[in-house]
C-alpha cells in the first residue's frame, strides 16, 4: 500500500526528529515497534500516575480489560464479574400482568390477555381501559410508562382501575404479577388442508409448542405444512435442534462448528426419527431470519426434508464461549462459526474494516435494523436488509443429500426465491414522507382500530376496509399528525394502508391469531407456498416442482 | 460468595446454550487457584482472546489494542496512545516538514471543490482557481472523495510533485495541473478598518507569531484612525498555549494573572501571569466568540473578561480547558495524556464536560434552531464568579459570552436553507460554483462592485438547474443573504480571501452588533456599561435589534 517515496522521507524524517527531540530510539526502517507487556505497563501506570483525575492503577487493568474486548469488535464479548452474574447469565425474571395494552388518550386500553395468565384469572378482558394503575391516573401516559407500571417483580401486586364499556361503575382488580409465558408458536388452517405455524422466536419451549401445534393442524386434516421463520432472529440453539430433530431422520446432522481451538467445536445431530415421514413442509425466510433460523432451514434443505421459499437469509451464525477466570470472573468469547451439514457457513462474512476482515456484522446489522425501521417500519413492512458486498463474491456450490445444489456465501440461500410483494415507487415515498414526519403507520392505525372498538364502530365485517372507514381514517390521521400526512400521501399507498388497518382493526376485533390471518391472506410469499402445496402432495414432488421452479427464477432471481 | 460461584455455572449449563448469542460453557483450562488479581485476569483475558477468539490477532495487536481500550475507558477524549509511526506524521507536521498546494477544499456532490485559494501558494502560482474540481490526484479519479480523503491525497512531503486534473466552469476539457508541494503558511491574521474608527483583527489560530502579528496589526489600525477595536477570534481552534498567554498579555498590566493549571503532577500547577502593562490602554474592545472558539482563544477571551478588560460577544465557547502532556515512550510511541486543566483569573474552568466522542454533555440544545445553526448555548452552572470589577461571569463549561448574539438564519432563511439542503447543498458552495462560472463569463469586477439584478437571475436559474425545488416568492425573501454570499464569493473568486472575508463581515449579526456597542463607548470601562444597559434594559434587546438589522 505504502509507496516507495513515501517510506524513504519517512526515514528521513524519523532521522530529524531523533535531531529535534533527543532521546528517541532509531528504529530499522520497515520494522514496526512491537507493543507488548511492557509497553502496556508503562502507559498504565504513567495514567495512575499523571492523569487530571485521580486513578486507582489496579482498576486500569480492569478498565483494559473492557476496553480490549470492545476494541477486538466482537459485539458478544463480555468479561462478566462476580457482581454482574446475576443479570448477565440469566434471562430476566421480570412478571408481567398478562396482556397487551395500548396507551391512549383516555387510558390504557386493553388489547388481548393472554390465555393463562394472571389478568385472564382475574377475568380481565379485551377493549376494557384502564384508568389508574396503582391510584395514577393513566389518561394521555406514554407506552413505555404504561410497560413500566404494569411490569414489575413476579409475586408483586399491581392495582388497576378499569372502566368496561357495558358496567357503569368502574371495576377494581388487584393483579399478582407472574411470569407471562407468551407463546412463540402461532397456527392456522388454511384452504383445509394446508397447515400455518409461524414460529416467532427461539425460546425455552418452542420445540414443544411446534409440535402441539402441528399435531393439531395434522389433526383438523392438514396434509401439508408451512413453517414460517420469517422475521425470526433466533434464539435458544438447543430448541433449533430440538426443531429440526421433529423432521429429521435418527443422527441426521443438524449443524456443526468450526472454530480455531478444537475444543470449542461442537456438533449437533438429530437425536430421534422424523415424526412426520412423508408430509411436505414448505420453510419460509426472508432476509431476517437469522441465527436459529438458518439452522433449521439449513438442516432440513441440505437433508431434502424441506424446499424453502423466500428470500436469502441474513447470515448470522457465530457462537461464544464462555470461559471461567479466577475470582469468579467469567469471559464470554465468539470462538466460533456454524455450519450446514453440507459444509456451507451460515456466517455471511460482512466487509468491513472495523472488524478485523472475520466481520461478526453487528454494525452492519444494526445499521440494516435503524434502516428498516426508518424506512419500513413507517409503513409497517420492513424492508429488506441492504446487500452487502460480499453478495458479489462468487458464490460456491455445495450438495444435498439428494445432489441438488444449495450455495454457500453465507445465510440460506432459498430454493424458491419470492420477493415480499412490497416497495413499488410510489410506497417507497410514502414511507419517505412517513419518515420525514416521524410518524409510525402501525401505531396509528392500532390506535384508530382501538377507539372504534371501544366506541362501539368497529365495522361488521372488520377485515373489510369500507370506504367510510378509510376516509375516517384518513381524518384520523391528519388530526393526530397536524396535517404532516393527508390522504393524498396515504393515497399513494392505499393498497397496503388497506392492509395494515384490516389488520389492526382484526387484531382489537378478535385478536392475533385474527389478524395473523388478515397479514397471511395478503402475503406473496404464503400464496406461492400455497400454489406449491396444492400442486405437491409428497416431499418428493415438492422437491422436484421446486427444483423446476428454481430454472427459471431461483438462481437468476437471487443473483440480480 | 461460594453459594453464588457454585450456583452459576449450573444455570449457564442448563440454560444458556443461544445460538444468537450462542453460548458454550467452557470449563477454565487451567482453574488457577492463585490469587485474584487484575493484572492475572488481564493476562488471562489476552491469553484467551489469542488462543481461542474466532479472528486471529497478533499479540501485538492485542497490546494496543488493551492500551487504546483503557484509555478509552477513561472517557477523555484527549487522551491517546500514538504509536510510533502515527509520531512519526505528527513530526512531518510540526517540524514544516510536510507540504501542500494552498488552497481550501470541500466536497459538492460527487467532487471536491476548490473553495478558496491562499495567496503566494503554489496553487496560485500554477493557476488553480476557486470553483475549479478536482477530477482526478495521480491519474485515478477522485469522484466521491471526502474531504479527508482529499487531504490526505493532495498533502505529502515538500518539495514532491502532485498531478491534478480539474474541471472549471466554462472549460469544456479538463485541465491537467502539476503543483510541487510547498510548505503552506497561512497568514494568522487579518486586520481592517470595518467604518471609522473601528478596527478589526481577526486571529485566525494561535501560530507561532501571533502576539506579535496582532501587535503589529493594531499599531497600523490606530494609526488609521482606530479608537475602538472588534477581535475576532471565531472559529479559532487556539494553537500554542504560549501565544495565547502573549496575546492576552498585550492588554493587561503587569502581574495580572491570565491563566492558571492545576494538576496533580507537581510542577504542572503554575499561574501565567502578564509580563508587560496594557500596550493599548483604553482601547475598547470586543472580542467575538462562537462555539468553534477553543483552547487558547478561551484564555484570552476568559482572561479579558475577568479583568473587565474586553465585552465578550458571540456564543458560548468549545470549552477545551484542558492541558495534555506529551509523554515519549520507549520505541518511539508516545501518550498523549491530559494531566492538567485550565482555570480563568475568577478561578472558572474552561472545561466543558464532553463524552467520549467529544458531543458535550450538559447542552439542552437551546432551541432546535440554534442547535441546527451550530449556536449552542451551555447551561450557565452553579457557583457564579466574579469578575474583578465585580461583574457576574459564568462557570460551567466554556466562556459564556457577555453579550450573547448567536449568528443564527431567519426563518425564512432557514427554509431557504432546506430546500439547498433536499439537493445536498449549501449555500457556500452553490456561491463559490456561481462565482468562478460568473468571472469566468463576464467582464472583471470592480473592487466596489455590487450584487446585481442580473447575477441574483442568473443564481437562481443554476439552482433551478441543480434541481432545487424553490418558490420565487422566498428566493426574493432571502436577497440579503444571497447577496451577502454571492458578494463574498465574487470577491473571493476575483480578489482573494481578505476581501472575501471583508464582504461577508459586512453583515454578521455578531460584527453589527459589536460595532453598534463601539459606537457608544470611548473606554472599556463604558464600552461594558453600554452592553450592560443593552442587556439588562430591555432583555435580550440587543441581539434582537441586530438580528433586525442583518435582515
Amino acid at each position: 500500500m505504502r509507496s516507495r517515496g513515501k517510506r524513504v522521507t519517512t526515514t528521513a524524517a524519523l532521522a530529524a526528529v531523533v535531531l529535534v527531540s533527543g532521546g528517541w530510539v532509531l528504529q530499522a526502517s520497515g520494522v514496526s515497534p512491537t507493543i507488548g507487556r511492557g509497553l502496556f505497563e508503562v502507559v498504565r501506570s504513567n495514567v495512575a500516575r499523571n492523569f487530571v483525575e485521580p486513578v486507582d492503577g489496579d482498576e486500569l487493568y480492569e478498565m483494559a480489560i473492557h476496553g480490549l474486548l470492545r476494541e477486538i469488535g466482537d459485539p458478544y464479548a463480555a468479561f462478566i464479574q462476580p457482581d454482574e452474574q446475576r443479570s448477565a447469565l440469566l434471562t430476566n425474571n421480570y412478571g408481567g400482568v398478562g396482556m397487551r395494552v395500548l396507551a391512549d388518550r383516555d387510558g390504557i386500553i386493553v388489547l388481548d390477555v393472554l390465555p393463562n395468565s394472571p389478568s385472564s384469572r382475574l377475568d380481565l378482558r379485551a377493549m376494557d381501559l384502564i384508568t389508574a394503575v396503582d391510584g395514577r391516573p393513566t389518561a394521555g401516559w406514554e407506552q413505555e410508562e404504561a410497560i413500566d407500571a404494569l411490569r414489575g417483580p413476579t409475586g408483586e401486586v399491581v392495582n388497576v382501575t378499569v372502566r368496561r364499556s357495558e358496567v357503569a361503575n368502574p371495576l377494581e382488580f388487584s393483579i399478582v404479577r407472574g411470569e407471562v409465558h407468551i407463546a412463540a408458536v402461532e397456527s392456522l388452517l388454511l384452504d383445509g388442508d394446508v397447515g400455518y405455524s409461524r414460529l416467532a422466536t427461539f425460546s425455552q419451549a418452542s420445540r414443544h409448542e411446534l409440535e402441539a401445534a402441528v399435531s393439531d393442524l395434522l389433526a383438523s386434516g392438514a396434509t401439508s405444512l408451512i413453517l414460517d421463520f420469517r422475521w425470526n432472529q433466533g434464539g435458544i440453539l438447543r430448541e433449533a435442534v430440538e426443531i429440526s430433530d421433529l423432521f429429521l431422520d435418527q443422527g441426521a446432522a443438524v449443524v456443526d462448528t468450526r472454530a480455531r481451538d478444537p475444543r470449542d467445536s461442537q456438533s449437533f445431530s438429530a437425536p430421534g426419527v422424523d415424526r412426520y415421514p412423508g408430509l411436505p413442509v414448505i420453510v419460509l425466510v426472508n432476509g431476517w431470519s437469522a441465527s436459529a433460523s438458518e439452522i433449521v432451514a439449513g438442516a432440513l434443505q441440505d437433508h431434502d426434508r424441506a424446499v424453502v421459499l423466500g428470500t436469502r437469509t441474513f447470515g448470522k451464525g457465530v457462537m461464544q464461549s464462555v470461559f471461567q477466570l479466577q475470582g469468579g470472573n467469567y469471559l464470554r468469547l465468539t470462538t466460533g462459526t456454524w455450519f450446514t451439514p453440507s459444509g456451507r457457513s451460515i456466517h455471511r462474512k460482512r466487509d468491513d474494516e472495523q472488524s478485523h476482515g472475520f466481520g461478526l456484522g453487528s454494525n452492519e446489522f444494526d445499521a440494516a435494523v435503524a434502516e428498516a425501521v426508518q424506512s419500513g417500519e413507517a409503513m409497517g413492512i420492513p424492508m429488506e436488509p441492504v446487500p452487502f458486498e460480499s453478495d458479489s463474491v462468487e458464490r460456491q456450490v455445495f450438495h444435498t443429500d439428494a445432489g441438488r445444489a444449495v450455495y454457500g456465501g453465507g445465510g440460506i440461500v432459498p430454493d424458491v426465491i419470492v420477493h415480499a410483494d412490497t416497495s413499488t415507487l410510489s410506497e417507497r415515498e410514502l414511507s419517505e414522507r412517513l419518515r420525514e414526519a416521524e410518524v409510525r403507520l402501525p401505531d396509528l392505525a392500532l390506535r384508530f382500530s382501538a377507539r372504534l372498538a371501544l366506541a362501539g364502530e368497529l365495522p361488521a365485517d372488520p377485515t373489510a376496509v369500507t370506504p367510510d372507514v378509510r376516509s375516517e381514517f384518513d381524518r384520523f390521521v391528519v388530526v393526530e399528525t397536524d396535517g404532516a400526512i393527508d390522504s393524498d400521501d396515504l393515497n399513494l399507498a392505499r393498497d397496503p394502508v388497506d392492509g395494515l388497518l384490516a389488520r389492526e382493526m382484526a387484531r382489537v376485533s378478535a385478536g392475533e391469531i385474527a389478524s395473523l390471518r388478515v397479514a397471511i391472506d395478503r402475503s406473496s410469499e404464503v400464496r406461492e407456498a400455497r400454489r406449491l402445496l396444492a400442486e405437491a402432495r409428497t416431499p418428493e414432488a415438492l422437491l422436484a416442482l421446486a427444483a423446476d421452479m428454481s430454472q427459471f427464477t431461483g438462481v437468476e432471481g437471487e443473483g440480480r | 460468595m461460594s453459594r453464588a460461584r457454585s450456583w452459576v455455572p449450573a444455570v449457564v449449563v442448563s440454560v444458556l446454550a443461544i445460538a444468537l448469542g450462542g453460548w458454550l460453557l467452557q470449563q477454565g483450562a487451567a482453574a488457577q487457584e492463585a490469587r485474584s488479581h487484575n493484572a492475572q485476569l488481564l493476562d488471562e483475558v489476552q491469553r484467551l482472546v489469542a488462543e481461542r477468539y474466532v479472528d486471529p490477532i497478533e499479540s501485538s495487536e492485542l497490546y494496543r489494542m488493551a492500551i487504546d481500550g483503557m484509555l478509552y475507558e477513561l472517557g477523555d477524549p484527549y487522551s491517546v496512545f500514538i504509536d510510533a509511526e502515527k509520531a512519526e506524521d505528527l513530526e512531518i507536521t510540526t517540524t514544516g516538514n510536510y507540504g501542500g498546494l494552498g488552497i481550501r477544499i470541500q466536497q459538492v456532490g460527487d467532487w471536491i471543490t476548490v473553495m478558496g485559494i491562499l495567496p503566494g501558494t503554489p496553487a496560485e502560482r500554477e493557476g488553480l482557481m476557486t470553483g475549479d474540481w478536482i477530477f482526478e490526484v495521480e491519474g485515478s479519479s477522485a469522484r466521491g472523495w471526502t474531504d479527508e480523503k482529499a487531504v490526505e491525497n493532495l498533502r505529502g512531503p515538500k518539495g514532491e510533485p502532485v498531478e491534478l486534473a480539474v474541471m472549471r466552469p466554462g472549460v469544456p476539457e479538463p485541465i491537467h495541473l502539476t503543483i510541487i508541494r510547498d510548505e503552506i503558511h497561512v497568514e494568522p491574521v487579518i486586520a481592517y478598518m470595518l467604518e471609522t474608527g473601528i478596527g478589526f483583527v481577526r486571529l485566525e489560530t494561535f501560530s507561532k507569531n501571533a502576539r506579535a502579528e496582532i501587535g503589529m496589526a493594531i499599531d497600523e489600525l490606530t494609526e488609521l484612525g482606530a479608537r475602538g477595536l472588534v477581535l475576532d477570534l471565531r472559529d479559532n481552534p487556539g494553537g500554542l498555549l504560549d501565544e495565547g498567554v502573549a496575546v492576552t498579555d498585550l492588554f493587561l498590566e503587569q502581574s495580572d494573572g491570565i491563566v492558571e493549571t492545576r494538576s496533580r503532577v507537581e510542577d504542572q500547577n503554575y499561574t501565567f501571569r502578564a509580563s508587560t502593562e496594557d500596550l493599548f490602554p483604553g482601547l475598547p474592545i470586543v472580542v467575538l466568540v462562537n462555539n468553534y472558539s477553543a483552547s487558547a482563544s478561551e484564555i484570552v477571551a476568559g482572561a479579558l473578561q475577568d479583568h473587565d478588560r474586553a465585552l465578550i460577544l458571540g456564543t458560548t465557547t468549545f470549552g477545551k480547558g484542558s492541558v495534555q502532556t506529551l509523554y515519549q515512550l520507549p520505541e518511539g510511541h508516545h501518550l498523549k495524556l491530559t494531566t492538567a486543566g485550565w482555570y480563568t483569573p475568577s478561578g472558572r474552568s474552561i472545561s466543558r464536560p464532553r463524552d467520549i466522542d467529544g458531543r458535550p454533555t450538559d447542552v439542552e440544545a437551546a432551541q432546535g434552531d440554534a442547535e441546527a445553526a451550530g449556536d449552542t448555548v451551555a447551561n450557565p452552572v452553579e457557583g457564579e464568579y466574579w469578575t474583578e470589577g465585580g461583574r457576574p461571569v459564568f462557570g460551567g463549561g466554556g466562556i459564556t459570552p457577555d453579550v450573547v448574539v448567536p449568528d443564527s438564519l431567519t426563518e425564512r432563511e432557514r427554509e431557504f436553507a432546506k430546500a439547498l439542503g433536499r439537493g445536498s447543498f449549501s449555500l457556500n458552495q452553490l456561491s463559490v460554483r456561481f462565482a468562478a462560472t460568473w468571472n469566468a463569463d463576464h467582464a472583471k469586477l470592480r473592487p466596489d462592485f455590487e450584487v446585481t439584478p442580473e447575477m441574483r437571475d442568473e443564481f437562481y436559474r443554476m439552482l433551478v438547474e441543480e434541481d432545487v425545488e424553490l418558490d420565487p416568492a422566498l428566493y426574493r425573501d432571502v436577497q440579503p443573504l444571497v447577496d451577502r454570499f454571492l458578494g463574498a464569493q465574487l470577491a473571493n473568486s476575483a480578489f482573494g480571501e481578505t476581501e472575501r472575508l471583508r464582504r461577508s463581515q459586512a453583515g454578521n449579526p455578531q460584527v453589527r452588533q459589536a460595532v453598534l456597542l463601539l459606537r457608544e463607548a470611548t473606554t472599556p470601562e463604558e464600552l461594558l456599561n453600554v452592553a450592560g444597559r443593552a442587556d439588562t434594559g430591555a432583555g435580550e434587546s440587543a441581539p434582537r435589534a441586530a438580528a433586525a438589522q442583518s435582515n
